[in-house]
């Protein structure tokens, strides 16, 4: 059965309920896949109606758009629509904000972005549309109709994180890659979009099970690819093009997993020593990066200029502004660890975590070949 | 406004109620708004704000549409606290659902069929009813989950009123939203009813399956759980089915993708081609990998639900343990989860990749996680003969390290290593020896002691070692007593000299005098009462070689494991449980009566599942119990026979109920009675030889079967499939065959349902069946339909009934036949005798020195059946006429007749 | 100008509010009579299970009428609606001389009612149009109007499906109202 639900609850960090709704009954084996992914959905929902807040001033403060939200979003224990560009058009509310919001994952080091442009976004007007009942059940439900813009505009990011475990030596261990690209459009009516596949691209199909080809260095093996709820996926199936209704504004198109064949652009090499109770000494020696290095809790207190420590995340951070290629920059920082008297709980080992940004990088470059894009019923491209 | 909603918190002094009452009854709209805001407000807080029922439902007629919404919540939270006050509220609402808005139309239906008051859902009927036929597809689906609302809180009213109907046509509807609240709607129905409501067909599973496409990304979850529970007829359509699901895989939201492959792994069973098997396994594996970098909750759900799929189809993720290494920031539940993943993953190729990380994790920081770590390298030793050498020197190494509860855990798991390849590793006993001082963990004790026992010949100072543990005797756990007495015995019996018989006094003693617990005084004078008459049959006793053990403490009973992955995404396949185990809403009970004693068969679940074990499978493992034990044992004590059992089969029930759960407490007594036909010959089955019938119990169609293994071969992973048959009559759950020792025999009744697959042309009576197990081919044979297993127990009919009937029917609804074998000795035998099988008497006259019967009894959907018999008493043969709808049952009918009159 | 001042302003032109309850048993007519002066036109009704209520602007008086179902499972919640109440229109069917005596029995009930003391009474004798109907003065008698004391009350001859009547009980009713 795939009731996932029988009531939402809102709890705060103490555990009080702030809002429930009640929906039915309990329900028995209901399908948890689905009540998780509700819970996750209707969380983006709240962020996109809040202005990207969604604590406990924030649900207080609408606590009757929530409850009005709670009875559109699941019937009976069943998800409804969720979609936040649907929804707006008849549940309006003032001081509707909208923010972009990519979410904080954790990510092990963060490659290539690119086309990051700050874009504002037309705000809906606050009547009901009359034909609202249509597009909530409508095919497209993720699109409404009637948009407009006078510049038409596609943005793609492709935001890549690389989960990459090194021995001491300096040899990987484990290296993958999880994609994801980001779409934003403002694009007028309904428009069309196919996004064609390299060629590069190898999608294992069944006929390339036993003859795969070789590595050329220059194939990407995709693992897998997963797409947004607006993919035709029996078409990607059988033509093997990305065809799609976007929905306004940004989302995410669609997520890949690579194993094989990552070319890493820099090598980390840290040595950690513990001096002592009470002392840290830390070398990371390295290549244009942002480096933070979780430290253990004591810690309060660092040397060295190049680098800050940032108590609020534990994080010993380094700056590196520009980093051309070829070329080795050394940081070193002395820890001095408040002294306990509790036994020394043993070190925890944090990886060390990258992000920096690249305009130019292989893997992003190799996807895309063809970007078509069609108009329908005569807005202006 | 919104945004600043805080402000109705604010409690106001004294007299709250009062001052919103007056509020409430403002002329003036915003204070009126205002105040029903604060009586939210209020209700959120938990506040109890019922008194002020009728001055919010006052203010429910507006053209407000936020109001409006805000007094429907209000209601659908007090009305039940106000159950005679809510009937006010009926007018608004039915005006609501004839709004022009399509929002407010909607809205009405949805909150009425929220409200669990019988004034309310009296007067649901009529809007429900106008608004399944809506224009708009919005009021639409929401109608048809509200059908569904209307089932759980009167399942008649929805029956009578033909929702069911309108229902159904909704899954033909031009709009995908409506088509998949319609199947969501269908399929909850369907699952808490006992007849059959929701068929899925051939047509409609195709007619879904294309939706499929079009639906959001909640639709096509829904539709593929509904469409799950469809078996195809064939491999082919099964292949057909998974290739229209498949392109589903690639979805980003992870309950599409995990229904998808719900639906996969069904459907695979069925097919056949072992390439396609293996391209699927393939094509599965890479959107189960993705899962995995989900949120931690939803990661949490894909690895319990992929520990179901490898132990299904180990090849699936067999090229993948990598991704199954945890990470850093991992939560704890999730490590947890892929440790054991990676454990049933774990193979020769990998394991020394394997053995690394587990090293690894054994010197995290988290103790819980540590231990588990160390039990994986322990139970990898035990799954891997050829890599057993290497897991103990990692154990090795780990006890080195010398953290205290990394040395308990790996003597825990050295001990059962001991067990699986015995007299192998015993050199590391003295390195095992040094950490003795360290152990303060029972059952970390109990194992470093029972290894000193199990090889005192080995260890030179073996006495001198338990001595150690004597001293504390009295203080330790039952557990360390258990062990320590026994390993006292053992080094006595293998080392006879005067230190252990000193030792094996003070043991003894305590033991057995100073002692309250009862298992280890009963243990210690068997001891005792052993040694002091023969020793030597001591030595056989207590030294006797033990059975070797192996690593299933965490696999799961074949039968169980396919019906959690019918389960896939839902709470059963997480907690690894069928469903009936946690289960407790009653199924709707309908008007009729058969139905109702089906539904209390069903619901408990396996305990009452009429299958029936003689034998008692001997069972050699480490596992203590088995999860649906445990589970399904509860239902079976609390659950009320339908019928009053014999006092022998209830007495027989208890007892073998102790070890086997899975005996039902009322067995239907009648069932084993006559023999059944043999319908496959032992000489055809390779020792095996099967016997079946269809028979009828309480108002339900089962199959009884007889199997009995005369071959050499212990037979297990019994199945059983029927072919598409006139009637659809199918298995209603899985065979519950245990293993089949040699010359052993088991019978079962295996309850059938009907309308499944339904084979198209003319009634014919034959059933095709297939019975496999593990270790023979598929076995085919033929057994035949009786008609009257289907007449139902409520088709007697009153003369004038009977009358009306049959004169309604035209004459060439009848059909009639002699049947020659048959014979009526006593015509008050007969009747008795023809109600037992359901068919009934309505009059009697007599012609000449015949004697002409009437009688009635109602066939398979109910078909009425209008009988006359016409004979004399004591002369074979016997005419037979019948009026029915459905004369083509006619020649099936006389079969059955003619079986019943012999 | 604001809100406040408007308020003031009308109470000086006189432009009041008051509330009225419509009661009476069921099929007398009651919803019909609120739609005939709430719209001006006769609507299709089905029993009232509960109540609708609209405003009507009528001599400077601005009427929230609320008209109650009349059927007996409801007849015991009328009394959820009598606190504030200035008016009631009591209406009968003229022509359903079988439930007379109920309907002199629930109107001498509501009269007794501690809340509807300062309430003026306004009986429309409805259905008039139908054959058969009695006259205001014989449901005068009917209903024992006669035996009201130290209130005011009238009745009218009424028919909402020709929409006679009524407004001369409105006018009635407006003007006991102002003074």
């Amino acid at each position: 059965m795939p009731v996932s639900a029988s009531a939402i609850y809102f709890l705060n960090l103490r555990g009080d309920v702030l809002i429930n709704r009640l929906y039915r009954d309990d329900v028995g084996n209901a399908n948890v896949a689905c009540g998780f992914k509700f819970v996750v959905e209707a969380v983006a929902l709240f962020k996109s109606y809040f202005g990207g807040a969604f604590d406990e001033d924030a649900i207080r403060n609408n606590f009757v758009l929530i409850y009005e939200l709670l009875d559109e979003i699941m019937d009976f224990g069943y998800p409804q629509n969720l979609s936040p560009e649907i929804l707006k058009l008849y549940i309006t509310q003032e001081g509707v904000r909208f923010a972009i919001f990519i979410k904080g994952v954790q990510l092990y080091m963060m490659l290539g972005v690119i086309c990051r442009e700050a874009h504002s976004f037309a705000l809906p007007s606050d009547k009901p549309v009359p034909n609202a009942t249509l597009q909530v059940t409508g095919a497209v439900g993720w699109r409404r109709e009637g948009l407009f813009y006078k510049k038409n505009e596609v943005f793609l990011d492709i935001v890549e994180s690389v989960n990459l475990l090194m021995s001491s030596k300096g040899s990987v261990l484990r290296c993958d890659v999880t994609g994801k690209i980001l779409m934003k459009c403002f694009l007028s009516g309904m428009p069309d979009l196919k996004l064609g596949l390299n060629d590069k691209i190898g999608l294992e199909k069944e006929s390339q099970i036993k003859s795969r080809p070789m590595k050329s260095g220059k194939t990407i093996e995709l693992d897998d690819v997963t797409f947004h709820q607006c993919v035709n996926l029996t078409r990607f199936n059988s033509e093997k093009t990305v065809s799609f209704v976007p929905p306004d504004g940004e989302f995410e198109l669609m997520k890949y997993r690579i194993t094989e064949g990552v070319n890493l652009p820099f090598r980390v090499l840290p040595t950690i020593k513990e001096l002592g109770r009470t002392r840290l000494e830390v070398n990371v020696k390295s290549s244009r990066f942002q480096f933070q290095s979780k430290l253990p809790r004591q810690a309060f207190k660092s040397h060295q200029v190049e680098q800050k420590y940032n108590a609020a995340i534990d994080c010993l951070v380094w700056k590196i502004r520009k980093f051309p290629g070829q070329t080795e920059a050394t940081m070193s920082a002395e820890v001095e660890l408040i002294s306990t008297m509790a036994e020394k709980k043993p070190w925890t080992r944090p990886p060390i975590q990258m992000e920096f940004q690249h305009n130019y990088q292989s893997t992003e470059q190799a996807i895309f070949t063809q970007h078509k894009y069609s108009r329908h019923n005569g807005f202006p491209f | 406004m919104s945004g600043h909603d805080s402000k109705y918190f604010s409690t106001t002094k004294k007299g709250e109620i009062p001052e919103l009452k007056e509020e409430l009854n403002s002329q003036y709209k915003d204070k009126k708004k205002d105040a029903v805001k604060k009586v939210i407000a209020a209700m959120t807080v938990g506040k109890d704000v019922s008194s002020l029922f009728t001055d919010v439902v006052n203010c429910m007629q507006t053209e407000n549409l936020e109001l409006k919404k805000l007094v429907y919540l209000y209601l659908i939270n007090y009305a039940k606290s106000q159950p005679d006050l809510a009937i006010l509220a009926v007018n608004t609402f039915v005006k609501d659902s004839q709004d022009p808005n399509p929002l407010i139309r909607a809205l009405a239906v949805r909150t009425m069929g929220c409200i669990r008051v019988d004034k309310i859902t009296e007067y649901l009927c009529d809007p429900l009813q106008r608004c399944l036929k809506d224009d708009d597809p919005y009021v639409r689906k929401t109608a048809a989950i509200c059908v569904a609302k209307l089932y759980d809180i009167n399942a008649e009213l929805v029956e009578d009123r033909g929702f069911l109907d309108t229902l159904k046509d909704l899954i033909s509807d031009n709009n995908p939203m409506v088509v998949a609240n319609a199947v969501a709607a269908l399929a909850e129905i369907q699952e808490n009813s006992t007849r059959p409501i929701f068929e899925i067909t051939s047509h409609t599973l195709s007619k879904l399956l294309t939706a499929l496409n079009e639906c959001t990304e909640w639709g096509q979850v829904f539709i593929l759980d509904a469409l799950s529970r469809y078996k195809a007829a064939d491999a082919r359509e099964a292949e057909n089915i998974v290739e229209r699901v498949t392109p589903r895989l690639q979805h980003a939201n992870c309950a599409v993708v995990l229904s998808a492959v719900k639906m996969i792994l069904q459907q695979m069973e069925l097919i056949t081609s072992i390439d396609v098997v293996r391209n699927l396994c393939k094509k599965m594996a890479p959107p189960l990998v993705t899962l995995l970098s989900a949120e931690p909750e939803i990661q949490y759900v894909a690895l319990r639900n992929i520990n179901l799929i490898v132990q299904k189809r180990p090849t699936i993720l067999a090229h993948e343990i990598k991704v199954f290494f945890c990470k850093y920031n991992d939560p704890i539940y999730v490590k947890m989860e892929k440790l054991e993943i990676m454990i049933k993953l774990a193979s020769d190729r990998n394991v020394d990749q394997v053995l690394l990380e587990f090293k690894e994790y054994a010197t995290e920081v988290d103790v819980d996680f540590v231990r588990k770590a160390v039990r994986a390298i322990g139970r990898c030793a035990i799954k891997l003969e050829r890599a057993a050498e290497r897991c103990i020197s990692v154990l090795l190494e780990l006890i080195k390290i010398k953290v205290n509860y990394v040395v308990q855990e790996a003597i825990i798991v050295i001990k059962d290593i001991f067990r699986r390849y015995p007299n192998t590793y015993e050199s590391i006993i003295a390195t095992l020896c040094e950490s003795l001082d360290t152990l303060d963990e029972p059952e970390a004790k109990a194992s470093m002691i029972w290894i000193i026992g199990e090889y005192a010949e080995r260890i030179d100072n073996a006495d001198e070692l338990l001595e150690s543990f004597l001293e504390s005797f009295p203080e330790e756990p039952a557990m360390v007593q258990l062990q320590l007495l026994t390993a006292t015995v053992k080094l006595f019996l293998k080392k006879p000299t005067e230190g252990p018989q000193q030792m094996i006094q003070v043991v003894l003693n305590n033991a057995t005098v100073e002692t309250d617990n009862p298992d280890l005084r009963d243990r210690a004078y068997i001891y005792w009462r052993l040694l002091s008459t023969d020793p030597e049959a001591a030595k056989d006793v207590v030294l006797a070689e033990k059975p070797v053990i192996s690593d299933d403490s965490n696999s799961l009973d074949p039968s169980l494991l396919d019906e959690l992955l019918a389960n896939i995404a839902t709470l059963s396949s997480v907690y690894h449980k069928p469903p009936e185990t946690f289960v407790s809403r009653a199924k709707s009970t309908s008007t009729r009566q058969d139905d109702e004693e089906y539904a209390d068969a069903v619901e408990t679940g396996y305990s009452e599942s009429p299958s029936y074990t003689v034998e008692n499978p001997a069972v050699t493992s480490t596992s203590s119990s088995t999860v649906r034990q445990t589970g399904s044992a509860a239902p079976a004590s609390s659950s009320a026979p339908t019928s009053p059992p014999a006092p022998v089969q209830d007495l027989l029930g208890d007892l073998i109920g102790l070890d086997n759960a899975i005996v039902p407490v009322d067995q239907p007594t009648a069932s084993y009675g006559p023999a059944l036909p043999v319908l496959l010959p032992s000489s055809t089955g390779q020792g095996l030889q099967i016997s079946a019938q269809l028979v009828r119990r309480d108002g339900q169609v089962f199959y009884s079967l007889l199997l009995e293994n005369s071959s050499q071969m212990v037979l297990d992973g019994f199945m059983i499939q029927f072919n598409k048959n006139t009637f659809g009559l199918a298995a209603a759950g899985p065979l519950q065959i245990p293993t089949l020792q040699p010359a052993t025999s088991t019978r079962t009744l295996l309850p059938m349902v009907l309308f499944q697959n339904l084979s198209p042309g003319p009634p014919n009576s034959l059933l095709q069946v297939a019975v496999k197990n593990n270790q023979q081919p598929v076995w085919y044979f033929n057994d035949k339909i009786p008609l009257h297993i289907f007449f139902s127990e409520d088709g007697r009919m009153e003369r004038t009934s009977f009358l009306e009937t049959w004169k309604a029917l035209p004459d060439s609804n009848e059909v009639a036949k002699d049947l020659l074998v048959a014979v009526i000795h006593s015509i008050d035998t007969t009747i008795e005798h023809l109600a037992t099988a359901n068919v009934f008497f309505v009059a009697k006259r007599k012609n000449a020195n015949k004697d002409i019967l009437y009688m009635s009894a109602k066939g398979p959907r109910g078909i009425p059946l209008l009988i006359e018999l016409t004979a004399a008493v004591g002369v074979p043969g016997v005419k037979c006429a019948v009026k029915t709808p459905s004369p083509e049952l006619a020649p099936l009918f006389f079969d059955a007749m003619e079986n019943l009159l012999k | 100008m604001g809100i406040l001042f408007t308020r003031m302003l009308s109470s000086v032109f006189g432009n009041r509010e008051a509330r009225i309850l419509v009661l009476g048993l069921d099929n007398a007519g009651k919803t019909t009579i609120l739609y005939r002066l709430h719209m001006g036109e006769v609507v299709s009704t089905i029993p009232t299970i509960g109540f609708n209520v609209e405003t009507v602007q009528y001599n400077n008086i601005k009427l929230q009428v609320w008209d109650l179902g009349g059927q007996t499972s409801i007849r015991p919640y009328w009394r959820c609606y009598f606190p504030n109440t200035q008016a009631i229109i009591y209406v009968v069917d003229s022509s359903d001389t079988d439930r007379l005596v109920t309907a002199k029995e629930e109107f001498h009930a509501i009269l007794e009612e501690d809340e509807l003391k300062g309430a003026v009474v306004l009986v429309y004798a409805n259905k008039q149009d139908l054959p058969g109907a009695l006259d205001d003065a014989a449901i005068t008698e009917a209903l024992e109007l006669h035996k009201i004391k130290n209130r005011q009350w009238t009745i009218f001859k009424t028919s909402a499906i020709k929409g006679e009547g009524l407004f001369e009980g409105l006018d009635w009713l407006s003007n006991t109202l102002k003074a």
